[in-house]
């Protein structure tokens, strides 16, 4: 159970990323979305002890975060949104390393260790390439090998489907489904499939706060039958947006389609649509 | 668009707070400089070009703007114009400025004037620091000449702005190619490398002018040119752009630009990023599914056990460290800059160590601390730069969120990244060594000492390194910025490493310091050894201090305030570290006690002040009493007792005094060393103790009866050299050591009456301490100070006798001839004794000594010397022969029946002969390596040893009175008597090279006069340049323009009338009055040139041609010779005359064969010379006879007309 509380903190520039956070995440994958400077990364680097907050606390079972930092390190996994590599080292070498200093003493071991995780992530054929001529997704695939490397409680994977290209999206997320109960996942990210494809429970957060949390598919169950779209002009989106409460407009064939949310009918033109995760993200966040 | 492109750049620079930081630091540096060079603190006695140089000198100005703008200049230069371009790829945004329309010219271009143009506004900080600090009220406003702006003008038009240009061409054209920071750092060691060969050669007369021009900064070329400038010039002279600073100019100007284009065309906007070593494309995944099932499963993993265990952490960190090593090694900049070392060691051992341009055998002491020099300075820039880039490199490559979010301690991270340091130090040290063999192999030294190089480098140089790299380490911990970092470290690196001694006088206070700790193949590291652990315990104490806060306040996570990690640090995980630092600082303090109590209260620790105020004080206090009736000291008896391993002596003895004035003497004065502790002191007579001045040991006892003219006393007195702990500063000679133990009577023996040789000589001291000025000598024509001679105020010829103890397993030797030999209570003792009358300076050696023995006309010729140091007996023994046939003949009969020579630790470097004795320093003469084949190798251990030899005649047997030139007798006739033997035995093309170098060391030595160069026969006690240098030059061509006989019988005639007489002694006057009376009419303007007035031949060949007629040849030649004297202000003055000067012939490059004499009027003379050999060139004064500071026009070769009209 990892249990946040009354987490804020500001940057010396100012900037308030996170605004009085409470979260409490139990055993599964949970989701983190919101947007790009939401906070999300402030939220994971600080879980992952690599900065403090001004406030509130991070408990992990009895753990406090912050002032057990090293306790913390020893049940953590850990993928950074952007992480780069060494030159000239190659990935079973880099696992090797990381093994290494998530206290696996065993040579043996570790040995046998970095060389399951490779095969796994089915990076094995190209184990002794230099990580530095991966291509994005091999590169998070590794990420999340070393990140699984010493049986981890927490783990926390943050935006790791940003810049992989479908294919290799699809592939990851396959991975991740993988790996796992008994313990805490947290996902970052600002794509809404990711949520709904591998989350049973989720967070959005924008401007630095939570605005709404619970199981994806009970959130999408509370908009049923509330969301209504209809095609307009360009120049009428703004009249339909004083006038209705508009959750997104989309481009669709050189016109808009616009998405209400109203509880009954709007008439008017406007035709009932299924409610996505993606409705619920952008009636949060707008 | 060039134009706004510089625009821009320039905007972006003078916006960025660094600059103004920069421009800020170079302005407080020099200021700094400034105010220290200007007497600011009276402690610091920092002259630059000698003493009577204003502290605003123009030379000093250039010294100072140029060389702050070499190094730190440097620094900037890098870090603003190697990233111009760079920081386009850094922060990618290449990508949107190589899709602009700019051409690449304009973008370059633009780039590199712009970071050019503010580095150049940057650069002028120095000028405005240096006219702050000189215009500042604290300097000495003696030390501060007259404000000038030209020399600010010159230094940064000729040096500042041509230097930043060619260092900036070469940084920005590497940042093109390599786009690398790293590899800039790289270039910035190879340009060390240009200025530290060029530097190891500028020693060497024939290569200066190649030294000059290798140097990229230019320094050795205008050293060249100031080479000879008289105090006058410096104060007064500013560089002009021209001879080698010109050449030197263009050359790496155009270097610049060459490297310039080479960036430039290498440089294109399409390409990828290139770095010196290509990158491989992306690897692309196999498969082209769009579902791959995933056989992931985290159950099948197989189990791991972690622990976490300090056990653990210590095998993390071996790994990690192991990982750290690697980079290193990997590193291809590293390898290339680990060849560019040995590369500058190979080229440096040519010069190593030499001597009169005459090698060494490459000894190991001496391969450590050659080599130590400038490469020790690669591996301070080493150290602090991979300090940097080791700190940083996970932040850099973005490693660091995964590394900081993973289960190690700070301490594992802090230590490895140490490791990995230290690693890349041994590896250079082990260069040092690895190149050292080779150079011992190549030169066939095979004595390889694998074990001292071992001690030396990985046991004494490291420790140094391995505390700079923990301070690094803790600077780049506690900045934000690399570069930063390397800013703190390498302004406290060079404000630690050249000033803090000065400023902060106790090395309690200068990071990493020790006592020193000099080798000596005799004496090991000695007594050095136990005071230099203990400093480095204390420095080591306070880097455990730096290393554990360090790994405290390690940056880890995505935050880098200090005052976070601080708040961070105090937790209780942090327990350990803590407390280590606690204990780090307790050992800190305790050992700075330690040594405190060592140095200060054990030991006396004066500044250098104090001890000129103590100095003052003593003069003040006892000058009253300098010429106070004080009988002589006639006999010495001694037995003295010199425990080597316990570093202490122990001497009883006995002076008869006889009073030699003719007033009875009420009272004696005796004066003792402070060093020396004073058992007892017991009178022949009734003498009452009136006055006990502890401080100096300065007593004064009235005798019951007076001392009457005639009569005689004896004082019997028993003393004491004790040795407590270990002091401030070492101490080598002077004092017993375990292994060649060397000390004098006037270190621990009373002397009589007051000492002049205590009081401040220096006048600019002596204002410090307001005190008179003082005259260095006594009037030539201070006839009462004819009573005493140069060496002992306090006897004339004595008898002497000693029994000297020591250590079962060392010989002990003083003057005089071994009665008896004995052991007895496991001390091994000695009775010498002298069978003729001495002067009263003997000394006292003792050591494990092997002896050589040989013998020349019933004369026993020893050697003592250390087991090993067999090199140069030979040449010793040579010497000593002819240098007995050629003295006795000429001058006088010897009068001891035994010449000893003895060898002591190199921790001084000279010889110096007592009566028969001849104490002969380890690192001078013992390990020369002489090639006889080679005409420019000078036999030294030969000459020094003719050099002594002939003291025993001139000092022992003649001894001139104590007044200005009486130096002359001793030090100026030495030096005849060695250069004739060595021209006898080796020739005079040989003797000419060695007088080129002596005439060398004269004119750079008269550059740097404290107060006023005089005339040979007025000259000073501390004029050596004079004595010696000039001297030889000078007395030689006496011998050559009067004749050696003549001269010889004239030296024959004095040495007749004044050997071994008591006082009066005789004056330079009175061995004038004997030169004169052999020297023909038309040569004594020529005595008086050399003697009496300072003077300056300027000779030239500006036209020679030969003819052929027949058989013969004549040879038209035009020679111009100018004289001028130095007047009384130091000015040269021109003086028409007619002079005789020779004209040489030369048949080849060798020798003239025809040397022939003409009286030259000033100014021009056409000569018709006819020989019967094919002339090779002609030369004025090819025999340097005449004292001419410009040497290479001295001569011209021949064109053969004749050949060329058939």
């Amino acid at each position: 159970m990892l249990q946040i509380s009354g987490l804020s903190k500001t940057y010396p520039n100012g900037v308030q990323a996170l605004k009085d956070i409470n979260l409490s995440i139990s055993n599964g994958m949970f989701g983190l979305l919101g947007p790009n400077g939401a906070g999300k990364s402030s939220l994971m680097r600080t879980i992952a002890t690599l900065q403090d907050a001004d406030t509130g606390s991070i408990m992990f079972g009895d753990i406090d975060v912050f002032k057990q930092k090293q306790e913390l390190r020893k049940v953590l996994g850990y993928l950074p949104q952007e992480f780069g590599v060494y030159p000239k080292v190659s990935a079973e070498e880099m696992l090797h390393y990381i093994a290494r200093l998530k206290g696996i003493a065993n040579a043996g071991e570790r040995k046998e260790l970095v060389k399951a995780l490779l095969e796994q992530v089915n990076l094995y054929n190209h184990r002794s390439k230099s990580l530095g001529g991966y291509s994005g997704g091999m590169k998070q695939r590794f990420g999340i090998a070393q990140a699984l490397i010493g049986n981890p409680k927490l783990i926390i994977v943050d935006e790791p489907t940003a810049g992989l290209d479908p294919a290799e999206r699809l592939r990851f997320n396959n991975l991740l489904s993988e790996i796992g109960e008994n313990i805490i996942i947290i996902l970052s990210t600002h794509i809404v499939d990711d949520v709904s494809e591998l989350c049973n429970d989720m967070a959005i957060i924008s401007g630095g706060k939570v605005v709404q949390r619970g199981n994806p598919e009970h959130l999408v169950q509370g908009l049923d039958n509330r969301i209504w779209s209809k095609k307009v002009k360009k120049d009428e989106v703004a009249k339909y947006q004083a006038e209705y409460k508009m959750v997104i407009a989309r481009l669709s064939g050189g016109l808009m389609r616009v998405y209400i949310n109203s509880e009954s009918d709007p008439g008017n033109g406007f035709v009932p649509e299924k409610a996505t995760l993606e409705d619920i993200y952008f009636s949060n966040i707008s | 668009m060039f134009s706004s492109i510089f625009a821009f750049e320039v905007r972006r620079l003078m916006r960025s707070m660094s600059t103004y930081v920069y421009f800020f630091i170079l302005v407080a540096v020099t200021f700094f400089l400034a105010l220290l060079a200007g007497g600011a603190f009276p402690d610091a006695n920092f002259n630059i070009r000698g003493e009577k140089i204003m502290a605003n000198a123009p030379i000093v100005i250039d010294i100072f703007f140029s060389t702050i703008n070499s190094y730190i200049g440097l620094i900037i230069l890098v870090a603003i114009v190697g990233n111009a371009v760079l920081k386009d790829f850094k922060d990618n945004t290449y990508t949107m400025i190589f899709t602009t329309p700019v051409s690449k010219f304009d973008y370059l271009s633009g780039r590199f004037a712009g970071s050019m143009f503010i580095t150049l506004l940057i650069l002028t900080g120095p000028a405005f620091g240096l006219m702050l600090g000189y215009a500042s009220p604290w300097v000495n406003h003696e030390k501060i000449g007259a404000f000038m702006l030209l020399p600010y003008v010159s230094a940064y038009w000729q040096t500042v702005i041509p230097n930043a240009l060619i260092d900036g061409a070469i940084f920005f054209a590497v940042s093109l190619i390599a786009r690398d920071i790293f590899v800039i750092w790289l270039s910035l060691i190879i340009f060390f490398v240009a200025i530290g060969v060029s530097g190891s050669f500028f020693g060497s007369l024939d290569k200066q002018t190649i030294a000059a021009l290798a140097d990229p900064m230019g320094s050795f070329a205008k050293r060249a040119a100031s080479k000879y400038w008289s105090t006058y010039e410096m104060n007064h002279l500013n560089f002009s752009m021209r001879g080698l600073l010109l050449i030197n100019r263009l050359i790496w100007l155009s270097v610049g630009c060459v490297v310039w284009c080479i960036g430039y065309s290498y440089f294109s906007f399409t390409s990828s990023p290139r770095r010196v070593f290509f990158k491989k494309a992306l690897l692309a995944d196999s498969s082209k599914l769009s579902f791959v099932p995933s056989f992931f499963k985290r159950s099948q993993l197989p189990k791991v056990s972690q622990s976490f265990t300090t056990g653990n952490n210590l095998k993390s960190l071996w790994g990690l460290s192991v990982n750290e090593c690697r980079t290193i090694w990997r590193n291809t900049y590293f390898r290339i800059i680990m060849l560019f070392g040995m590369l500058f060691l190979f080229l440096s051992a040519i010069q190593l160590g030499k001597i009169y341009e005459t090698a060494i055998y490459p000894v190991t002491y001496m391969m450590v601390e050659a080599f130590g020099g400038t490469f020790m300075l690669f591996m301070v820039i080493l150290t602090i730069m991979f300090s940097g880039e080791i700190v940083w490199r996970a932040r850099d490559f973005n490693m660091s969120n995964i590394l900081d979010s993973l289960p190690v301690p700070n301490w594992v991270f802090y230590v490895s990244k140490l490791i990995g340091l230290i690693f890349m130090q041994v590896l250079l040290l082990t260069i040092i060594m690895v190149c050292g063999v080779i150079v011992q192999s190549v030169k066939g030294y095979t004595h390889f000492e694998i074990l001292l190089y071992i001690k030396y480098l990985y046991g004494i140089r490291l420790i140094d390194f391995v505390l700079l790299s923990v301070l690094a380490v803790f600077v780049q911990t506690l900045v934000n910025n690399k570069f930063v970092g390397y800013f703190i470290v390498g302004l406290f690196y060079f404000w630690n490493a050249f000033f803090a001694a000065l400023v902060l006088k106790h090395n309690l206070f200068v990071f990493s310091s020790d006592p020193g700790i000099n080798y000596s193949d005799m004496n090991g590291f000695g007594h050095a050894i136990y005071s230099f652990i203990v400093f480095k315990v204390y420095w080591g104490a306070f880097c455990l201090v730096l290393a554990a806060l360090s790994s405290l306040w390690w940056a880890r996570g995505s935050e880098g305030r200090l005052k976070l990690r601080i708040a961070d640090s105090t937790g209780k995980a942090n327990r350990v570290s803590w407390a280590v630092t606690i204990l780090g600082a307790v050992i800190f303090i305790s050992c700075g006690s330690f040594i405190y109590y060592n140095t200060n209260v054990e030991n006396r620790f004066l500044t250098d002040f104090q001890t000129g105020e103590l100095q003052a004080q003593y003069e003040k206090k006892f000058k009253k009493f300098e010429f106070a009736p004080q009988p002589k000291i006639t006999d010495v008896l001694l037995n003295v007792d010199i425990f080597p391993y316990q570093r202490t002596l122990h001497a009883a003895g006995t002076f008869v005094m006889k009073n030699k004035t003719n007033q009875p003497i009420d009272s004696i004065h005796v004066f003792e060393s402070s060093e020396v502790k004073i058992k007892s002191y017991a009178f022949s007579r009734q003498a009452q103790l009136v006055l006990d001045d502890t401080t100096y040991d300065y007593r004064i006892y009235k005798l019951a009866q007076p001392l009457q003219p005639g009569d005689s006393l004896s004082l019997a007195f028993v003393v004491d050299m004790e040795n407590h702990g270990f002091t401030h500063d070492f101490t080598g000679l002077g004092a017993p050591i375990y292994n060649g133990t060397f000390v004098n009577n006037k270190v621990f023996l009373p002397s009589i009456g007051y000492n002049a040789g205590m009081e401040l000589a220096d006048n600019n001291e002596r204002k410090k301490h307001k005190l008179g000025y003082r005259i260095t000598s006594l009037p030539i024509t201070d006839t009462p100070a004819y009573q005493y001679n140069g060496i002992s105020h306090d006897a004339d010829f004595i008898t002497f006798e000693a029994t000297v103890s020591t250590a079962p397993d060392q010989t002990a030797i003083a003057p005089g001839y071994l009665l008896r030999e004995w052991t007895e209570n496991g001390r091994h003792y000695f009775h010498y004794k002298m069978d003729s009358k001495i002067l009263n300076f003997y000394s006292f050696l003792s050591a494990r000594y092997e002896v050589k023995k040989e013998t020349w006309n019933n004369v026993n010729l020893e050697i003592y010397y250390h087991k090993g140091h067999e090199y140069d007996l030979d040449r010793m023994f040579n010497g000593m022969k002819k240098s007995l046939d050629y003295y006795t003949a000429n001058f006088s009969a010897y009068q001891h029946k035994q010449v000893r020579i003895l060898e002591f630790p190199r921790y001084s470097t000279f010889a110096q002969s007592f009566p028969n004795t001849i104490p002969f320093s380890e690192g001078f003469g013992f390990i020369a390596s002489v090639d006889d084949s080679d005409k420019d190798n000078i036999d030294y251990p030969f000459y020094v040893t003719c050099h002594e030899v002939a003291h025993q005649w001139f000092a022992h047997q003649v001894i001139g009175a104590k007044v200005e030139g009486g130096v002359i007798l001793s030090e100026t006739m030495a030096q005849y008597g060695a250069i004739m033997v060595m021209e006898k035995e080796y020739g005079e093309e040989r003797v000419k090279k060695f007088l080129h170098m002596e005439l060398d060391r004269y004119l750079t030595g008269r550059s740097r006069e404290s107060e006023k160069e005089k005339p040979l026969a007025y000259l000073d006690d501390r004029q050596d340049y004079i004595y010696y240098r000039k001297g030889g030059v000078v007395i030689h061509s006496i011998a050559k323009y009067i004749g050696e006989d003549s001269f010889n019988h004239a030296i024959k005639r004095f040495i007749d009338r004044y050997a071994f007489q008591g006082p009066p002694y005789p004056t330079t006057l009175d061995f004038l009055a004997s030169v004169r009376a052999s020297t023909p009419d038309s040569m004594q303007y020529f005595i008086t040139d050399a003697f009496q007035k300072i003077t300056f031949y300027d000779n030239k060949v500006t036209d020679a041609k030969a003819t052929k007629s027949g058989n013969n040849y004549t040879v038209d030649v035009t020679v111009e010779s100018k004289k001028s004297y130095i007047d009384t202000a130091g000015k040269e003055i021109d003086a028409p005359s007619e002079n005789y000067v020779e004209v040489g012939v030369y048949k080849d490059h060798k020798w003239p064969a025809t040397i022939q004499r003409y009286k030259l009027k000033t100014g021009k003379t056409t000569l018709h010379i006819q020989v019967d050999y094919k002339p090779y060139k002609v030369a004025i004064d090819p025999r340097l006879l005449l004292v001419d500071k410009k040497l290479d026009d001295n001569e011209q070769k021949l064109d053969d007309s004749a050949e060329k009209k058939k």
